[in-house]
């Protein structure tokens, strides 16, 4: 149970609680700049670079870096427009051209048989087996 | 040697950094005053950064941050040896009784006077208005240590301001 001189202590120190003065953001910052410092020279602290916080801190960079994205997109728009281009021509011609269409044909018929489900393979079986005898016996040396 | 295993953004650090900053100044200039206040605070959080990855998510960030700010600001003053001349007390108790200096100074200098024992519990109760709980929880004792080092800081401390000439007290 309080006592009225406890309550009255209590109050005391609440209404004279002594107060930090304020900072100012610049020295806020200067000692932000300290803290970092002195935490990355005790090695207390490695920080990754935040790419976008440095870029939306730097203006120019920020320009320049969307100025080279811009050129990038635009290049690579004409590049492939280009390739299309040749593309274009290329099947043109060989769309025009009776041999290339055999040969076409040719090349078609091995692709096809070379991706033939070869698993089933009695070749395949043994293989594997061997491959799985040679494993086993490895660890168990 | 001890290696740190703590890799933030210097986005997230900023962060912590903005927003403990009042709270670690404030507690620091309540335990140790103006003097050194801004070399503590950058102990306080090389410190944090240093064991941010030993916190416990599920405990409070608040008090860990307090318990922090304590150990460093109770350091500070173990360095500083403190000198406290029976003419430094003649002092304040005479600009107390001619009324030059204010409440709020002779409180921060009567804090000055007692143990840092009581001076922490004072200042985390009565300024910093943690619950008794949460006092508990930053400076790791029982809770029945907190309230009896709560009575007895009290009572020092309002006897050292009654004989700085607050006798109303």
């Amino acid at each position: 149970m309080k006592t009225d001189d406890d309550k009255n202590f209590e109050s005391f120190l609440k209404q004279n609680k002594p107060l930090v003065s304020s900072i100012s953001s610049a020295d806020k910052s200067a000692l932000f700049s300290a803290v970092l410092a002195k935490a990355r020279q005790s090695k207390a602290l490695k920080t990754r670079p935040n790419v976008f916080l440095d870029l939306a801190k730097r203006p120019m960079l920020s320009i320049a870096a969307s100025f080279i994205a811009v050129l990038g997109v635009i290049l690579f728009a004409s590049y492939s427009d280009i390739e299309l281009d040749v593309f274009n021509s290329q099947q043109t011609q060989s769309l025009s051209s009776e041999e290339t269409v055999a040969e076409a044909q040719t090349i078609e018929f091995f692709l096809v048989q070379s991706f033939e489900p070869w698993e089933d393979s009695d070749d395949f079986a043994t293989d594997t087996l061997e491959f799985e005898s040679d494993y086993v016996a490895y660890f168990l040396e | 040697m001890e290696t740190s295993k703590t890799n933030y953004s210097q986005f997230e650090i900023e962060q912590i950094y903005n927003e403990q900053l009042d709270l670690v100044r404030g507690v620091l200039f309540r335990i140790i005053g103006a003097q050194e206040i801004d070399d503590a605070t950058q102990e306080v959080f090389v410190k944090i950064w240093r064991h941010l990855d030993r916190f416990e998510k599920n405990s409070n960030f608040k008090t860990w941050v307090y318990r922090i700010a304590v150990n460093v600001g109770l350091d500070f003053l173990r360095k500083r040896k403190r000198r406290r001349e029976l003419n430094q007390f003649d002092e304040l108790k005479t600009a107390s009784q001619n009324g030059t200096v204010k409440d709020q100074e002779l409180l921060l200098k009567a804090l000055d006077l007692i143990s840092e024992d009581h001076r922490v519990v004072i200042v985390l109760h009565y300024f910093e208005d943690l619950s008794l709980n949460e006092i508990s929880e930053s400076l790791d004792l029982p809770i029945g240590t907190v309230k009896s080092r709560l009575f007895h800081a009290k009572k020092v401390l309002r006897d050292c301001l009654r004989q700085l000439g607050k006798t109303n007290l």
